[in-house]
């Protein structure tokens, strides 16, 4: 059976390349970078070459360069690290209502220990309110999180505006930090640190045809930082534990082509993307387009479809081989959907029936021409069995 | 006396075909009513129903319209079918509760009245329990149906 | 632009948040006053769906049963703390509104049934203490027995309430269980301290024909002894079960 995946938010294959690249220090090369022997040597000059790459790619310094196991823990990191790092200067932390759960559930967690948290509201496109931004910026705030690009609804974040009014705000001092999760910017937008104007950056290898189980943070050298997990010392005392040399290795190969093929390869999504959100659009009655279409990730879709649930259309494109996710509550505890959808004032019952469709590297327009005949009949079949009658527009 | 504690694992229980490498999401059971649903009234306009009844909630996620038409002298459930706006184990349990109480000559209404959530789950393999509200709406959704019924059907008797 | 047809026009009733009484560890009592009109009819046993009036919990409203009796003052529920949307709840201030349905459900004896068990797991007390007080006070012609199970005493709500009315009545029993209680409880009469079990079942009700069989809880609990009835030869028509999920 033909597979066309199509849920490349989630994770990616492993470049081919990337994977030879790896591919030695999962045999011969096997040494412990904080071993002085030679194995030891060649392991460790493996990993400061790899960060001295993703450094020049951030334009940043290598030492500014933190690998950690996911970009979760680089979440946690910079969300727990900052607070606890500047706690006696202030309580007060600002996140967006629609970032990963990673930073949501770090800001939550620090409520529960007195910490204070802004959860700014975003437009219906997902943009974050700038002037809501400003009214909330306090004397005590240290910490402000906003992710770069959103992973459900793919829509951008001015970053580099929302730097300029923190860093007005703060005039001369360091607080309050501006962090942002870049995890689905990496390989479609600029990364430079200097033109986003942030201080801290999370990164992951897993979106990036890189493999997983690895991400980085970056910290500027003027901030401090609490680390999480303690022990022998390792990134500089702020992640101990024998580093995964090669999936560091992995990552910033990764990084490297991504940012290659960065221009080339998001025009060509984009064209993609927006040939086929044009033809849904067009060929499902009563559908709408999620995020904002183009301040928007170049090879993000997100749709919602009136009278039909994400689940069973995500099963019904799964049984012919097409894979993709949807924002439904299938696989939330709390029944709730996309808690990004419905910050954007989505209406729950088109929460419920939305897909996201995420392009990558190998998607063709043929890829795309086979889903957009396969589509329409699902929804048909679900739309038939449904207790939901659509108005006839 | 039975001391053993039985383990409640939680997060995604699904069947016994857990492990095996190309397994669904549920049980095969479910799969098959999710793919093949059972009396799904596919044209409601000229449909004569006994009685209908609703229950779920399109913000929630999942609602479903039950119709049944009740044979008057055994007080049997003779027909019932169903549409339904929702996930693939909403889809499963409304399919599964039609062939249930229709299927050996049809169900007592009386008895489909005690029909449990339970009881359907137990047909269908089980569901994680985070699914569990799908089984639910189906039982609330048909004793609204067989309390239609039931009034309209003392209604015409006075 | 989306439009949806056929929404079942939900009839929602503003209610005003009157008074909070805590109840046990993290379980609350609701007491709401209709902002118009008077408090609607129901039947004991019987759940309400409860809203937020604003987009706090998404909007979506949770079933809640109603732990109040016909001709009270106030319509109340009781909430335990689990997740958001019981959270959200417990944060209520009084004078706040919540939008809260009509009632409904099948959760109540009907009136052949005359020797009746009560399986209650934690929260799944609610519906039979509304049917409790109920019958007490129309000192109804019926055989009640309740099983309470719960983690500790602290955790268990209406204990001295219930206690107390089956002091004043005779035909009201209750056994308490107690899972993980450490402390020995001199004040608590006839407990037990494991899960309940049929075995328990048989000790107590000495026969388990002839009786109707109700049980409210967490879905396991439902579950596993509607099963374990099931094993023992009870028939479905003769088990009603409600799970709080």
């Amino acid at each position: 059976m033909k597979k066309i995946y199509l849920d490349h938010a989630a994770t990616t294959y492993i470049d081919p390349i990337i994977l030879k690249k790896m591919t030695p220090y999962l045999k011969g090369n096997f040494g412990n970078p904080s071993s002085l022997n030679l194995m030891g040597r060649k392991a460790k000059a493996a990993i400061e070459n790899a960060r001295a790459n993703i450094a020049v790619i951030l334009k940043a310094e290598p030492k500014e360069i933190i690998f950690t196991g996911s970009g979760t823990e680089s979440d946690n990191l910079a969300i727990f690290g900052i607070a606890r790092a500047y706690r006696n200067k202030g309580k007060h932390i600002i996140v967006s209502k629609i970032e990963h759960k990673a930073v949501l559930e770090s800001a939550k967690k620090l409520e529960r220990e007195g910490f204070k948290i802004t959860y700014l509201n975003v437009d219906s496109k997902g943009i974050i309110k700038l002037s809501e931004l400003k009214k909330s910026l306090r004397k005590d705030t240290i910490l402000v999180s906003i992710m770069y690009a959103n992973n459900e609804i793919g829509t951008i974040q001015p970053i580099s505006e929302i730097a300029k009014i923190i860093r007005k705000f703060r005039k001369n001092n360091l607080l309050p930090v501006f962090h942002t999760d870049a995890c689905q910017a990496a390989g479609a937008l600029d990364l430079k640190i200097n033109k986003l104007g942030v201080d801290v950056m999370t990164l992951n290898g897993s979106k990036i045809y890189g493999p997983k189980g690895v991400g980085c943070l970056y910290i500027s050298e003027d901030v401090k930082l609490e680390p999480l997990i303690v022990g022998g010392g390792q990134e500089n005392s702020m992640r101990a534990g024998t580093e995964n040399v090669a999936l560091i290795v992995g990552f910033a190969e990764a990084l490297k082509l991504a940012e290659k093929l960065r221009v080339k390869e998001s025009q060509r999504l984009k064209k993609l993307r927006n040939y086929f959100i044009k033809r849904i659009l067009k060929e499902i009655s009563n559908s709408r387009l999620n995020g904002h279409p183009i301040k928007r990730l170049p090879n993000n879709v997100n749709v919602s479809i009136g009278g039909v649930e994400g689940e069973s259309l995500m099963l019904m494109l799964d049984k012919e081989g097409i894979f993709v996710s949807t924002g439904s509550a299938c696989t939330s505890d709390s029944l709730d959907p996309s808690h990004v959808l419905l910050a954007t004032g989505l209406l729950p019952e088109l929460a419920h029936g939305s897909l996201r469709f995420t392009l990558g590297r190998k998607t063709t327009k043929k890829e795309i021409d086979y889903v957009l005949k396969i589509l329409p009949k699902i929804v048909y079949k679900l739309r038939t069995i449904s207790s939901i009658k659509l108005r006839k527009l | 006396m039975k001391n053993e504690k039985i383990k409640k694992i939680k997060g995604d229980v699904i069947s016994r075909d857990k492990y095996k490498e190309e397994s669904w999401i549920y049980s095969e059971i479910v799969r098959d009513h999710f793919f093949n649903p059972r009396n799904v009234l596919l044209d409601d306009t000229h449909y004569e129903a006994g009685g209908t009844g609703t229950a779920g909630d399109p913000a929630c996620g999942d609602m479903m319209t039950v119709w049944i038409k009740v044979d008057a002298e055994s007080q049997k459930i003779k027909e019932c079918k169903w549409r339904t706006f929702g996930c693939a184990s909403a889809i499963a349990s409304t399919s599964m509760m039609s062939v249930m109480i229709t299927e050996n000559g049809g169900m007592d209404i009386k008895k489909a009245m005690h029909l449990k959530p339970q009881q359907i789950l137990e047909r269908l393999g089980g569901l994680p329990d985070r699914k569990f509200h799908c089984s639910v709406l189906g039982d609330i959704a048909l004793r609204e149906a067989i309390n239609d019924y039931l009034r309209k059907y003392e209604s015409s008797r006075n | 632009m989306i439009i949806f047809e056929n929404m079942n026009p939900r009839e929602i009733n503003t209610f005003i948040l009157k008074d909070r009484i805590s109840e046990a560890d993290n379980i609350i009592t609701l007491k709401f006053s209709p902002v118009k009109g008077k408090i609607f009819q129901f039947t004991p046993g019987q759940f309400v769906d409860v809203h937020f009036l604003d987009d706090r919990c998404g909007g979506q409203g949770k079933p809640y049963s109603i732990s109040s009796v016909p001709g009270d003052k106030f319509l109340s529920i009781t909430v335990k703390k689990i997740g958001r949307f019981s959270g959200a709840l417990h944060n209520l201030k009084v004078r706040e509104k919540v939008g809260i349905s009509a009632p409904r459900g099948y959760f109540y004896p009907e009136d052949g049934m005359k020797n009746i068990v009560f399986l209650a797991g934690g929260i799944g007390i609610t519906p039979f203490y509304s049917v409790i007080k109920d019958y007490f006070n129309k000192r109804a012609d019926k055989n009640i027995f309740l099983f309470y199970s719960n983690n500790t005493k602290d955790e268990t709500a209406f204990l001295n309430e219930l206690s107390s009315i089956a002091k004043n009545w005779e035909k009201f029993k209750i056994v308490y269980f107690f899972t993980r209680e450490n402390a020995a409880i001199s004040t608590v009469k006839n407990k037990e301290f494991k899960r309940i079990d049929v075995e328990l079942l048989k000790k107590y009700l000495k026969n388990l024909d002839k009786k109707y069989y109700f049980i409210c809880g967490p879905v396991g609990f439902v579950t596993d002894l509607w099963k374990e009835l099931k094993r023992n030869n009870i028939k479905d028509e003769y088990i009603k079960v409600e799970s709080f999920y």
